[in-house]
C-alpha cells in the first residue's frame, strides 16, 4: 500500500498522438470535431462543409474549414523481456529477489496500475525468443489483476531475441499506441530488435525502451577467480576480474552507449533503469519526465 | 664443464618442479558466478588472455631459471678444468686422496676436498679396462679394495662420501700403501699414483719414493689454496709449570698466524666452568702466545678448549683446541743416598736444597724432600716419590735396583746424579732390570781414583754441545753459554756410545765427549742422567745450579703429571694411568658430554693400568673416571701441523718422488698439476658467483615482468 500511495499522483502520458476506442484525456490522431480547435485549413472539395467556419467566410469571403484534435484513451502495450540473463542478481535460482527480473516485474506492475487507474488500457506480452504471453490491452481492475497474476507466473526462458515476438506482437496490434519494451537488450542480435522496433515507429507507436541493468554488469565484482557461468547457456569462463575488469567495462559502456545511440536514432525513448536505484524512484523521474 | 657437486644437479633438477606446483597450488579456486553478459566478458578475455598467457609462461620460465641458476652455482661448475693425466700404457692406478683436516680449508667459498673429490672422480671416470684402488688417506691411510680393481661405481661412490677427517695425513704411508697394491699387480702394464692433495710442506717435506717400483708414474693433483690461505691455528695449548693444587696455574695458548699479514684476535678460554678472554696480535707467519692464570684450588683436572674467537680464516677447525692438564699436590721428592741428610755440605744437602729451597714448616704442607738409605730401600718409602732422586748411593742392592727399575717402568721420573764409579754398575744394572725399555745412549766407565779430584794433572771439564733449544737449557735461553762457562767437573763416569742408542737423548756433553745430560724414556716413566760428582764440581756453588735442578724436575715431574699437548686423533695410543690407578676395576672411560667410549680398553700389569686405544677419538677432552671421581683426563686433537696450508715446493718434492733410474722418452715419472695454475683454477672455480648474479638478474626481470604485466 505504500508503494501504491507513492505512484497515486503520477500518470502516464505519450507525447505522441495515439488511437483510442473511448474518449480520454490523450491526444487521438485523428481531427474532427471535438472538442479542442486545432486550426484553420483551406476547405477543398470533398470536406466536410459542416466544419466550414462560416464566420471567416463572411468576412474574407474565403472558405476555410476549422480543424480540431481529438483525446482519446491511451492503448500501453508493455513487452517483458522474460530471458534467463534477467535473472542475473538472483539470490538463488528459485529466489528471484534482487534480480532483473523482479525489479521488471516491479516497474511492469506499477504501469499496468498507474495506466490501468487512469481508464487507459495495458496490454502484457511476456517475451524471449518468441511470445510466450500475450495480454491483450484492457482497462478494468480484471486487466490489472490478470496483469499481475502474468508476471508473477514469468518462467524465465533461456535464449534472448526479441525481434521475433515484436514482429508477432506488431501483427497482433491493430490500434497505435505505445509500446514499453522492459529488458536487458543482452539480445543475440540487436540489428533485428531495432528493426522490428522501427516496425512500431513506422505505424506511429510511441516506443519507450526500459533498460534495466544490474550494476555488476557494469562493473565485475572483486575477488582472485571466479566461475562465471553463462545465464543462458553459454557456458562457464574462469578468470580473475581484475585482470580483464578494464576490458570487459570498457565494452559495456560502448554496448550501453550504442544502445542508446540506436533508441534515439530509431526515435524510442530511452530510459536506463539501474537496479540499485528503486524503482520508484525511476517512475517518479521517467513520469514526472513526461508530463513536465 | 666438471662440476664439484654433481648431485646438486640433481637436487637442482628436483626443485624445478617447485614453482609448477606453485603455480598449480597456487591457482586461486573460482567461485561460482552465474553471469549475464557472458559474451562483453568473453571478448575481454580474448585479448586478455594473450598476455596472461604470456606473462605466465615468463615467471615459470624466470622461476625455473632461478632455480636451475641456484642449483648451478651450488654445483660449482668449473668451467675450464683442467685435464687428468692420463699416462700412456697406464693399466694400474691408485688414487691417493687426501681426507686430512688441513683439505677442509676453504677460500672464496671453494673447499679444497671439494675439489679434490672432483678430480679424483675425473680420474676414475677414466675407465677404459684400468684397475684402479682409492687410498683414503688420514692418520692411519686405508684403501677402499685390497687390491686393484675395476669396480669403478664401487670406488666413485666411496670418493663421493668421502669427508674430510680431523686427522693429520701420514704421507709416508699413504704412499706405501698405494706401492703395495700396485706392487700386487706388478707386470701387467704401467703403474700410476694419482695423489689428490693440497700438498702441505708439512706432511711431505720429508716424504721419497720409497718402495715404489721405477716404472710407476706419480702425478700430483695440487687442490690447495695456495701459499698464502690466510690461516690462523691454535698450534698448543700447555701449562708452563706443573700445576699444584693452591698455587696459580700459568696456560700458555699459542696461536699461529699462518697469513701474510698480521691478525688482531682474541682468544678465549675455557677452563671447567670458567671462561677467560684475552686479544692477541699475531705478526705474519709467526705465531704468538696468550698467557692465562688460573687458579687451581683443588687437585684434579682442568680441562677445556682454548680458541680463537670470529677468526674469520680458511680453516675454521683448528681454531679450537682441547686440553687436560693435572692439578697436582706439591710434590714429593725421595732422595736415595748413603749421605747423612743432617749433614750440611753433601751433594745430596745441595740436591735436597735446590729442590726445596724452604723446607716446610709443618708437617703436611708443602714440597716434601724424603732421604731413604739404600740399604733400608721399601717400595711403600719409594712409592710416595714423585721424584725419585738418586744421588751417592753407593752400590745398589738387586733389590732397590729392582724397585727402581718397577718405579721408572710404571711412570716415575728418576733423577740420577752419577759421580762415582758405583754409579756405573748401577746404572747397569737398572738398564738389565728394566730390560727393553731401557736404551741408554751411552755406556758408563767408572774411573780409578788415582788422584784426588781437582788435584795437579788433573783436567777439569766444561760443558758443550748443550742442547739450548730444548728443556731443560731452554729457559736459560741465549745466556746459556755464559752461565755454564763456570762449570768445571773432575773425575766424571767417562762415557762411550751404546750402540742402538739415540744421540738425541743426550742433552750435553762434557769438553772430553763424555755425556754430560742424558734424558732417557724408560717405559712410562723418564730417567735424566746427570753425569758427575756435584762435589767433585764448581757446580753447586754456581748461579746455574739452582735454576737447573729446578728445570730438571719440573721436565721430570710435568712428564709425570700429564701436561702432555692433546693427543692426535685417529692413531693408536697406549696410555699409561697415573700409578695411583692400581686396578681396572670400575674404570670407565667419557667423553666431555659424559657418554661412556665403546673402546676403552684397560689392561692391567706390572708397570701399572693401561689404556689401549685403538684409535684416538675426535677432538675433545675424555676422562677416565673411577666412579664420580676423574682419575685421568686426556684431549684429543689434530696436530697443530695441519694448519699451515703452506705447500710444499713442487721441484723438490719432484726430485725426491722420481725413481733414480727413469727410463727414457715417455712421460715423465713425476707430474705435479695445478700448482702453477692455482689462479687459472681459482678463477674457472669462480663461475660460480656469475651464476648467482645471472639468478639475480633473473629474479629482478621477474619482479619486472610482474611489475608490467600487473592488472
Amino acid at each position: 500500500m505504500g508503494v501504491l500511495s507513492r505512484l497515486a499522483h503520477l500518470r502516464f502520458g505519450t507525447k505522441h498522438t495515439v488511437e483510442g476506442t473511448y474518449s480520454g484525456r490523450h491526444r487521438s490522431r485523428h481531427r474532427g470535431g471535438a472538442a479542442e480547435f486545432l486550426e484553420h485549413r483551406q476547405y477543398s472539395p470533398g470536406d466536410d462543409v459542416r466544419r466550414l467556419d462560416w464566420k471567416v467566410l463572411g468576412r474574407t469571403g474565403r472558405s476555410y474549414v476549422r480543424l480540431y484534435e481529438d483525446e482519446t484513451s491511451l492503448v500501453a502495450t508493455m513487452v517483458l523481456d522474460i530471458s534467463r540473463s534477467m535473472l542475473f542478481g538472483a539470490r538463488s535460482g528459485r529466489d528471484t529477489a534482487g534480480s532483473k527480473l523482479d525489479y521488471a516485474r516491479c516497474i511492469c506492475a506499477a504501469l499496468a496500475h498507474i495506466i490501468i487507474r487512469e481508464r487507459d488500457r495495458f496490454g502484457l506480452a511476456l517475451a524471449s525468443s518468441r511470445l510466450n504471453t500475450y495480454l491483450p490491452a484492457g482497462s478494468t481492475s480484471g486487466q490489472l489483476d490478470a496483469v499481475l497474476s502474468a508476471i508473477e507466473r514469468v518462467e524465465p526462458v533461456p535464449d534472448t531475441a526479441l525481434s521475433v515476438p515484436l514482429r508477432e506482437l506488431f501483427a497482433r496490434l491493430s490500434q497505435r499506441g505505445v509500446l514499453i519494451v522492459v529488458s536487458d537488450f543482452l539480445d543475440n542480435d540487436l540489428e533485428r530488435l531495432f528493426a522490428a522496433v522501427k516496425l512500431f515507429r513506422h505505424r506511429h507507436f510511441g516506443v519507450l525502451l526500459l533498460h534495466v541493468l544490474h550494476p555488476q554488469e557494469e562493473r565485475l565484482p572483486t575477488g582472485p577467480a571466479y566461475r562465471f557461468e553463462g545465464l543462458e547457456g553459454e557456458g562457464f569462463r574462469i578468470c580473475s576480474p581484475q585482470e580483464v575488469a578494464y576490458l570487459y567495462e570498457r565494452r559495456f559502456r560502448a554496448f550501453l552507449t550504442g544502445l542508446r545511440a540506436r533508441a534515439i536514432a530509431a526515435g524510442c525513448d530511452y530510459y536506463l533503469l539501474p537496479t540499485a536505484v528503486p524503482y520508484v524512484q525511476h517512475l517518479k523521474k521517467l513520469l514526472v519526465e513526461r508530463h513536465g | 664443464m666438471s662440476m664439484l657437486h654433481p648431485m646438486a644437479l640433481l637436487i637442482g633438477a628436483g626443485l624445478l618442479t617447485l614453482p609448477v606446483a606453485v603455480h598449480l597450488l597456487t591457482r586461486p579456486r573460482p567461485l561460482r558466478f552465474p553471469f549475464s553478459a557472458l559474451r562483453f566478458l568473453d571478448s575481454a578475455l580474448k585479448q586478455r588472455r594473450f598476455l596472461a598467457r604470456l606473462r605466465d609462461a615468463l615467471i615459470l620460465g624466470l622461476r625455473a631459471l632461478l632455480l636451475a641458476a641456484i642449483a648451478a652455482a651450488f654445483a660449482r661448475p668449473l668451467l675450464k678444468a683442467p685435464a687428468i693425466q692420463t699416462g700412456k700404457d697406464v693399466t694400474r692406478r691408485v688414487i691417493i686422496l687426501d681426507v686430512s683436516r688441513s683439505m677442509n680449508a676453504r677460500k672464496g667459498g671453494v673447499l679444497a676436498f671439494d675439489r679434490a673429490k672432483a678430480q679424483a672422480l675425473r680420474y676414475l671416470r677414466q675407465g677404459g679396462g684400468l684397475r684402479t684402488d682409492v687410498v683414503l688417506a688420514g692418520a692411519r691411510p686405508r684403501a677402499v679394495f685390497d687390491s686393484l680393481s675395476a669396480n669403478h661405481p664401487a670406488l666413485e661412490a666411496e670418493v663421493r662420501r668421502a669427508e674430510p677427517l680431523e686427522e693429520e695425513l701420514d704421507a709416508r704411508t699413504a704412499l706405501a700403501r698405494a706401492a703395495q697394491l700396485l706392487e700386487s699387480k706388478a707386470g701387467e702394464g704401467r703403474g700410476q699414483i694419482v695423489i689428490v692433495t693440497d700438498l702441505q710442506e708439512t706432511n711431505w717435506h720429508d716424504v721419497s719414493r720409497g718402495a715404489l717400483q721405477p716404472d710407476v708414474d706419480v702425478v700430483v693433483e695440487y687442490v690447495g689454496l695456495g701459499p698464502d690461505a690466510g690461516n690462523l691455528a691454535l698450534s698448543g695449548v700447555a701449562s708452563q709449570r706443573r700445576i699444584e693444587a693452591g698455587q696459580p696455574a700459568q696456560i700458555r695458548v699459542e696461536v699461529q698466524n699462518f697469513a701474510g699479514s698480521d691478525q688482531l684476535r682474541t682468544v678465549e678460554l675455557k677452563a671447567n666452568t670458567r671462561v677467560y678472554r684475552q686479544d692477541i696480535r699475531c705478526p705474519a707467519w709467526q705465531s704468538a702466545a696468550a698467557l692465562f692464570d688460573l687458579p687451581a684450588a683443588d687437585a684434579g683436572w682442568i680441562t677445556g678448549a682454548a680458541r680463537i674467537i670470529e677468526a674469520r680464516d680458511a680453516l675454521p677447525a683448528d681454531d679450537i683446541r682441547y686440553f687436560a692438564f693435572c692439578v697436582g699436590q706439591a710434590p714429593a721428592y725421595v732422595v736415595l743416598s748413603l749421605d747423612d741428610p743432617r749433614r750440611v755440605g753433601t751433594s745430596s744437602y745441595f740436591l735436597s736444597r735446590m729442590l726445596c729451597p724452604t723446607p716446610p714448616s709443618g708437617a703436611a704442607a708443602g714440597t716434601k724432600v724424603l732421604h731413604v738409605s739404600p740399604d733400608l730401600v721399601s717400595a711403600t718409602e719409594l712409592a710416595q716419590a714423585d721424584l725419585l732422586v738418586v744421588n751417592r748411593p753407593g752400590r745398589l742392592k738387586p733389590e732397590a735396583v729392582a724397585e727402581v727399575a718397577a718405579l721408572l717402568l710404571r711412570g716415575r721420573p728418576v733423577f740420577y746424579v752419577a759421580g762415582e764409579p758405583a754409579d756405573a754398575e748401577n746404572l747397569s744394572a737398572l738398564k738389565t732390570a728394566c730390560g727393553e725399555a731401557l736404551k741408554l745412549p751411552v755406556r758408563f766407565t767408572a774411573w780409578t781414583a788415582s788422584a784426588p779430584a781437582g788435584g795437579a794433572g788433573e783436567t777439569g771439564l766444561s760443558l758443550r754441545d748443550i742442547k739450548a733449544s730444548t728443556d731443560p737449557f731452554r729457559v736459560f735461553g741465549e745466556s746459556i753459554g755464559r752461565l755454564t762457562d763456570g762449570v768445571i767437573a773432575w773425575r766424571i763416569l767417562k762415557t762411550s756410545p751404546e750402540p742402538g742408542g739415540l744421540p738425541d737423548e743426550i742433552l750435553a756433553c762434557w769438553s772430553d765427549g763424555s755425556a754430560a745430560v742424558m734424558d732417557v724414556p724408560v717405559g712410562n716413566g723418564r730417567l735424566l742422567i746427570w753425569n758427575g760428582d756435584l762435589l767433585r764440581s764448581t757446580l753447586p756453588r754456581s748461579a746455574f745450579f739452582v735454576a737447573l735442578v729446578r728445570e730438571l724436575a719440573e721436565r721430570l715431574l710435568a712428564a709425570r703429571l700429564g701436561s702432555q699437548d692433546a693427543l692426535p686423533v685417529g692413531t693408536a695410543r697406549v696410555v699409561q694411568l697415573p700409578p695411583e690407578v692400581e686396578s681396572t676395576s670400575g674404570l670407565k672411560v667419557v667423553d666431555a658430554e659424559g657418554r661412556p667410549l665403546d673402546s676403552a680398553d684397560m689392561e692391567e700389569s706390572a708397570a701399572g693400568v693401561t689404556w689401549r686405544w685403538t684409535t684416538t677419538g675426535p677432538p675433545g677432552v675424555y676422562s677416565v673416571m673411577k666412579g664420580e671421581h676423574t682419575v685421568f683426563a686426556v684431549a684429543t686433537d689434530c696436530p697443530p701441523s695441519e694448519g699451515d696450508l703452506r705447500p710444499a715446493k713442487a721441484e723438490e718434492l719432484v726430485a725426491r718422488l722420481a725413481p733414480l733410474n727413469a727410463g727414457p722418452g715417455g712421460s715423465p715419472p713425476v707430474r705435479i698439476v695445478g700448482m702453477a695454475g692455482e689462479a687459472e683454477r681459482a678463477e674457472a672455480a669462480e663461475v660460480w658467483p656469475w651464476i648467482l648474479v645471472a639468478a639475480v638478474v633473473f629474479f629482478m626481470v621477474e619482479l619486472c615482468a610482474l611489475k608490467l604485466f600487473r592488472v
